[in-house]
C-alpha cells in the first residue's frame, strides 16, 4: 500500500536529506472530564503510518479526528497509550511535526514571508539559509509575488497555501492537515487538492489529513482511515491502490469512494 | 453634561456615537472614483466635495434663524455671529489660549498617568489568574462609579487644586484602558498561541511577536475611548472646581450671564474632543497598518 509513496520518494531529485517519519499509535485513549462526567473521545486507536505515506482520516463530526491530530502534533500531552514518531514518544510540540488548520491561522500582523519565517525563528540556521528556505517554500505553494502581502489581502485559498508553506518550511518529518481545505469553495478546493498532491511529490514528509470530504480523502490518500463516533475509534482502513494523478471519474475511484460513503452513512451510525 | 462614566448602556451609546462618527468620516473621505461608484448605485445620495458642509451649514442656519426669530432674547440664544466675535476677542486677548492650555495640560498629565496605570493593571489582570481573581471584582465595582460622583469625596481629601483634576482625569482614563488591556490579553485567539507553541517560540519572542501585536488593536481602541471620555470628565470637573480652563471659562460666563462665552466653550469643547478622537484614529491606522491595508 505504501509502495507508491516509496517509489515517489525515490524519484525525488532534491538534494536535501530525506527524513519522513514513521508514526506508531498504540492503544491510544483520550478522555475529557466535563462537569464531573468522563467523556471518552478516543478509544483504543491503533495505527501504523509508514515513512512518506499519505493517510486520510474521515469520519463524522465528533469522532475525535481533530483531537487525534492535536495529540499527534503535541498540543495536548494528557492521554493514555503511546504515540511514537520514529520510536520517540510525543509529549509536546516539536519542529519535527507541522500542522495546517482549517482556519489558516496566519498571524495577521505579519506578511506572508514573515509568517513562513516564523516557523524558522527557533531553528538554529544562518539568516541567509532561512531566507532561502522561505523563498523556496513561497515558490512551492505558488505564492511568488505575495511575499510582502498581509493575510487579509489574500483569498482563502492563498492564505491556506501560505499556511501549508509555513508548516513545511522547517521540513518536518510529518505534516498534519486538519481539514485544510474545508473552508474553501469547491473549485479552489479541487485546485488545492491537486496542489497538495504536487507538493507531496516534491516533499518528503509523511502526511496525515483529516477531512469531511470522502472524495478528497480518496483522491490524496494511500490509505483512508474511517473513524466511528462516540467514542471515537477506528472503524476500518481502506487501501487506495490507484496511481497518481487519480481520475475522480474512474470506476475504481468511484467504487472506493462509494464504499467509504456507505460505511459512513451506514446503519451502525445512530443519529 | 459630564459623562456618567461606565454604565454599560452609556458605553454602548458612546460606541454608537463613535461608529456613526466613523461612518461620517468614511463618508467624508469618499471622493473621486468612490463617489462615482456611489452615484451609480441606486438609492444612494449623490455626494460631492461640498456635501460635507451641508449639515454644519444647516445647523448654523438653524441657530441663526432661531436667535433672530424673536422667540428668545438674544442674550439667551446668542446669535452665531456674536459668538464668533467673542471667540476672536478671546483669541486676541489670549484668554482662550490660556484656558485651553491649562485644560490640555491637565488632560495630558492625567491621561498619561491614567493610561500607564490602566495598561499595567489590565495586562497584569489579563496575564495572571491570581491577579484577576483578587482584583477583577473590585475593578468592576469601581468601574460602575461615575467619575463625577467621586468629586465631592476627592475634594475633601485632595482639596480643589490641580491634583484633584489630574486624579479624576487619571481615574476616568485608567479604567477603560485597564478594561481594554485586560480583555485584549484575555481575548487573544487561542490558535495564535497554539501556533507559537507548535513552532517552539521562546517566551520573549512570543511576547513581542504574538501577544503584544495581538493586543495592540483593542488596547488602542480602549485608549482612544478613554481619551474622549477623560476630556469630557475634565471639562465637567472644571465647571465645578477650577480657576482656569475651558470648563471654568464656561462656568464664569454662566455666572456673569455671558452666554456667548458659554457657547464659545461648548464649541471649543466639541471641536477639541472631535480632533482628539480623529487624531487618535489616524495614529491607530498608522500603528496597526496590517489591519487596514
Amino acid at each position: 500500500m505504501s509502495g507508491g509513496a516509496m517509489a515517489r520518494l525515490d524519484d525525488d531529485k532534491r538534494s536535501e536529506p530525506s527524513h519522513p517519519g514513521a508514526l506508531a499509535i498504540k492503544s491510544l485513549n483520550k478522555r475529557y472530564r466535563m462537569d464531573g462526567r468522563i467523556l471518552q473521545v478516543l478509544q483504543d486507536i491503533d495505527l501504523n503510518i509508514l515513512p512518506g505515506e499519505f493517510v486520510s482520516i474521515v469520519g463524522r463530526s465528533g469522532c475525535g479526528k481533530s483531537t487525534l491530530l492535536r495529540l499527534i502534533v503535541g498540543l495536548e500531552a494528557d492521554y493514555d497509550g503511546d504515540i511514537l514518531l520514529d520510536d520517540q514518544p510525543i509529549r509536546s510540540t516539536s519542529l519535527d511535526r507541522g500542522i495546517v488548520f482549517q482556519d489558516h491561522s496566519l498571524l495577521p500582523w505579519m506578511t506572508v514571508e514573515q509568517n513562513i519565517g516564523f516557523a524558522l525563528l527557533t531553528l538554529d540556521l544562518p539568516e541567509s539559509e532561512k531566507k532561502r528556505r522561505v523563498a523556496e517554500h513561497i515558490d512551492l505553494v505558488n505564492l511568488s509575488g505575495f511575499a510582502k502581502a498581509y493575510p487579509r489581502e489574500l483569498s482563502g485559498g492563498m492564505a491556506q497555501r501560505a499556511a501549508i508553506a509555513r508548516a513545511l518550511v522547517n521540513e518536518p518529518k510529518i505534516l498534519l492537515l486538519d481539514e485544510p481545505l474545508g473552508a474553501l469553495d469547491a473549485l479552489t478546493r479541487i485546485h488545492l487538492q491537486r496542489e497538495l498532491q504536487r507538493i507531496r511529490t516534491q516533499n518528503r514528509s509523511t502526511m496525515i489529513m483529516v477531512t469531511h470530504d470522502v472524495e478528497e480523502a480518496v483522491y490524496l490518500g494511500d490509505r483512508v482511515v474511517v473513524m466511528d463516533a462516540n467514542p471515537g475509534r477506528i472503524g476500518r482502513v481502506v487501501t487506495v491502490p490507484l496511481p497518481h494523478p487519480r481520475d475522480r471519474g474512474s470506476r475504481a475511484f468511484q467504487h472506493i469512494r462509494d464504499e467509504i460513503l456507505a460505511d459512513l452513512t451506514g446503519a451502525h451510525d445512530t443519529d | 453634561m459630564v459623562d456618567q462614566v461606565t454604565g454599560g448602556s452609556v458605553f454602548s451609546a458612546q460606541a454608537k456615537t463613535r461608529r456613526s462618527l466613523e461612518s461620517f468620516f468614511s463618508w467624508l473621505a469618499a471622493s473621486g472614483p468612490k463617489t462615482a461608484v456611489a452615484a451609480n448605485a441606486p438609492r444612494t445620495l449623490k455626494r460631492t466635495g461640498l456635501t460635507i458642509l451641508l449639515s454644519p451649514v444647516l445647523l448654523l442656519a438653524g441657530w441663526f434663524a432661531l436667535s433672530h426669530s424673536g422667540l428668545f432674547p438674544t442674550e439667551v440664544v446668542v446669535p452665531p455671529e456674536e459668538v464668533a466675535a467673542t471667540f476672536w476677542d478671546m483669541v486676541r486677548s489670549g484668554d482662550l489660549q490660556r484656558n485651553l492650555s491649562s485644560s490640555l495640560g491637565r488632560l495630558a498629565i492625567g491621561y498619561g498617568i491614567g493610561a500607564g496605570i490602566g495598561l499595567l493593571l489590565g495586562s497584569f489582570m489579563g496575564l495572571s489568574r491570581n491577579a484577576e481573581a483578587y482584583l477583577h471584582p473590585t475593578f468592576q465595582l469601581i468601574r460602575q462609579l461615575p467619575t463625577i460622583a467621586l468629586i465631592p469625596g476627592f475634594i475633601m481629601v485632595l482639596g480643589i487644586g490641580e491634583t484633584v483634576k489630574i486624579v479624576l482625569v487619571a481615574k476616568a482614563t485608567a479604567l477603560p484602558v485597564a478594561l481594554a488591556a485586560f480583555e485584549g490579553v484575555k481575548g487573544i485567539p487561542r490558535v495564535y498561541l497554539d501556533v507559537a507553541d507548535i513552532y517552539k517560540i521562546r517566551p520573549l519572542t512570543r511576547f513581542f511577536r504574538v501577544i503584544l501585536p495581538a493586543t495592540v488593536p483593542p488596547v488602542l481602541s480602549g485608549m482612544r475611548i478613554a481619551l474622549s471620555r477623560s476630556w469630557m470628565v475634565l471639562v465637567g470637573t472644571e465647571l465645578l472646581i477650577a480657576d482656569s480652563g475651558i470648563g471654568q471659562m464656561m462656568e464664569w460666563g454662566r455666572q456673569v450671564f455671558r452666554i456667548d462665552l458659554v457657547l464659545v466653550g461648548v464649541v471649543i469643547t466639541g471641536v477639541i474632543g472631535f480632533t482628539l478622537d480623529k487624531s487618535f484614529r489616524l495614529l491607530e491606522r498608522r500603528l496597526v497598518r496590517w489591519r487596514y491595508r
